[in-house]
């Protein structure tokens, strides 16, 4: 039963073969011409990796920023200065610059200062999440609390680590639930940037950490910019599926307009509550039934 | 006695206003006493052409503007001439290659007498002085000069000159922009401010990368227009066929560009950048 849908997502992204590829003509330069020889799932494939190819430049960017602000010595880098992506910037205009968000920018930069590898995650990942989604973009939110407070293992995206980095339990589960729900096979690596680039926020309610000490940057002004990130969401989009995991993420239900979007909550993916609530929720499968219901694109969940 | 690194220290301690702060020359004699005409303003260094330049101050008629800022303490390097003593005060024109300024010494002390004959026609000198505005004459009434032993110390005034007029110009150009963002310390107002590049590709052009790297070949050519408008991209072979290098290179190249998020792959080995138009 389960593995029809997981056939049919498949086969959904298996690259054309060689013998399918269109052989274009040098002359050929018209754009109707060329819209009609690219199948549905060559079109998926570009704009899969123009995303992923933005997200990269976005980090890039980041990056680069970071590193001046370490040569130049003035401290640390502003943190409006790491948002990046022109699409959020839009949404959510001048939103960095309240007075709200300046006293956590100081706050931030003052943890930062106090040296390298004490505030999680890098710099230049802090707001990875929306430079890696852009706005319009946005088909589906997974909220978070805060990130990992482990070395190495925040990547600024909820759940998330880089590859070569243990799989912490909470993503485990997740891989559980999603193979028991769609089929997919349980990955190697906790990356989920594949999800980000296609259109899944993976959003911490709260974006620093000191290390080793969880949720130690709560209720510093982190929870009023990502509450204003969901609001704008609810109110300048239609039809995004939330996923909200446990009680906290659960809180956030009262931002989002139910009328416009779509709510699904289970319990948090953690070792304690997992049985109580998230498995079987088979929240990725009904995300991509309501995604084609309205018209657009489902998410490919295999990492 | 005078060094240009005291000079700029005594600077980044001054964040406006009048500039240097006065420097008491030591005579011979250890019982100098400053002249009585001196006051507590900071002392400027100038060429004669700025002395003449100057505007005068809109709210009195006695003191000069120069770069924005009231003059008063200067201090001058230049040739002596025309010089003219007598038992009560010398006078001499000071010729520093800009201009021509009349000068006048009162002899006060012994010491006064000893540095005015220690100075002979033709030397160079250097002065520090107060100027003198009366009925459109500027004339500098001098403190202390010392003939100049170390003739570096000559191109060094014509710098200290060129850094003050700079600074003083810049601090009056910045006054208006302090209302709109947060003060600048003053040491930090001598570097260029770091602006982080809002397009990453267009620094490959400033800074002369364009034809060197094999990326920068291949960005310039999927930016042409023909190339970025077209919806599949460019074939690796086209690519390679049309820059001449061959498609190990080419690829190599295009894992670069492809890490950096510069371009993409669309279909089977058909390339394009993120650029659009």
């Amino acid at each position: 039963m389960a593995s029809a849908p997981s056939r049919t997502l498949t086969d959904f992204f298996q690259p054309a073969s060689k013998r399918l590829k269109p052989t274009l003509p040098a002359s050929c330069k018209s754009d109707d011409a060329n819209a009609s020889t690219l199948s549905v799932d060559q079109k998926l494939r570009m704009e899969y990796n123009k995303l992923l190819a933005k997200s990269k430049r976005n980090l890039k960017l980041c990056v680069e920023r970071v590193s001046k602000s370490k040569e130049s010595g003035l401290g640390g880098v502003k943190l409006e200065e790491l948002l990046v992506e022109e699409t959020w910037l839009e949404a959510l205009p001048g939103e960095l610059q309240k007075p709200y968000a300046l006293t956590l920018s100081k706050f931030v930069e003052s943890e930062i200062s106090g040296g390298d590898g004490v505030i999680f995650p890098p710099t230049h990942l802090i707001f990875n999440a929306l430079n890696s989604t852009p706005f319009h973009t946005v088909k589906a939110v997974i909220l978070g609390q805060d990130p990992y407070h482990g070395p190495g293992q925040a990547m600024g995206l909820s759940f998330s680590v880089p590859e070569g980095i243990k799989v912490p339990s909470s993503l485990v589960n997740i891989f559980k639930e999603l193979h028991q729900d769609l089929g997919c096979s349980i990955p190697t690596h906790g990356n989920l940037q594949k999800w980000a680039v296609q259109g899944v926020l993976l959003l911490n309610a709260v974006l620093t950490v000191r290390k080793h000490q969880a949720n130690s940057h709560a209720k510093k002004g982190w929870e009023q910019f990502t509450d204003v990130v969901i609001k704008t969401i609810s109110q300048k989009k239609e039809g995004v599926v939330f996923l909200l995991w446990g009680n906290s993420a659960r809180e956030k239900s009262r931002l989002i307009d139910a009328r416009k979007h779509h709510v699904l909550t289970a319990a948090h993916p953690s070792g304690l509550s997992a049985n109580r609530g998230f498995f079987g929720c088979r929240h990725f499968s009904r995300t991509n039934q309501l995604l084609e219901q309205m018209g657009i694109d489902p998410i490919d969940w295999q990492l | 006695m005078y060094s240009s690194a005291s000079q700029f220290d005594g600077n980044a301690a001054f964040s406006g206003g009048g500039f240097m702060p006065s420097q008491t020359t030591q005579g011979p004699d250890s019982s100098f006493v400053p002249s009585k005409n001196r006051d507590a303003q900071s002392l400027l260094p100038l060429t004669v052409k700025q002395i003449y330049d100057a505007s005068q101050s809109s709210d009195d008629k006695i003191n000069l503007i120069i770069d924005g800022v009231d003059v008063t303490n200067v201090t001058l390097v230049g040739r002596v001439s025309n010089k003219a003593g007598r038992i009560t005060d010398v006078t001499f024109v000071l010729d520093d290659g800009t201009g021509r300024i009349e000068c006048n010494k009162w002899l006060h002390e012994a010491v006064d007498t000893n540095e005015a004959e220690a100075i002979l026609e033709g030397m160079y000198a250097r002065l520090h002085g107060q100027l003198k505005h009366f009925q459109g004459k500027r004339t500098l009434n001098v403190f202390s000069f010392r003939p100049v032993t170390d003739f570096n110390e000559i191109a060094s005034h014509f710098t200290d000159c060129i850094y003050v007029h700079l600074y003083n110009s810049k601090l009056r150009t910045s006054v208006p922009n302090q209302q709109h963002s947060s003060p600048i310390p003053p040491t930090i107002g001598y570097q260029a401010q770091v602006v982080p590049p809002t397009n990453q590709f267009s620094d490959q052009h400033v800074n002369g990368q364009k034809g060197v790297t094999v990326e920068a070949m291949v960005l310039d050519f999927l930016h042409h227009p023909a190339n970025s408008s077209r919806n599949e991209g460019v074939h690796r072979d086209h690519i390679a066929q049309h820059l001449g290098i061959s498609l190990d290179k080419l690829m190599l190249a295009v894992k670069n560009l492809i890490d950096e998020g510069a371009i993409y792959e669309t279909i089977g080995d058909h390339y394009k950048s993120i650029i659009n138009g």
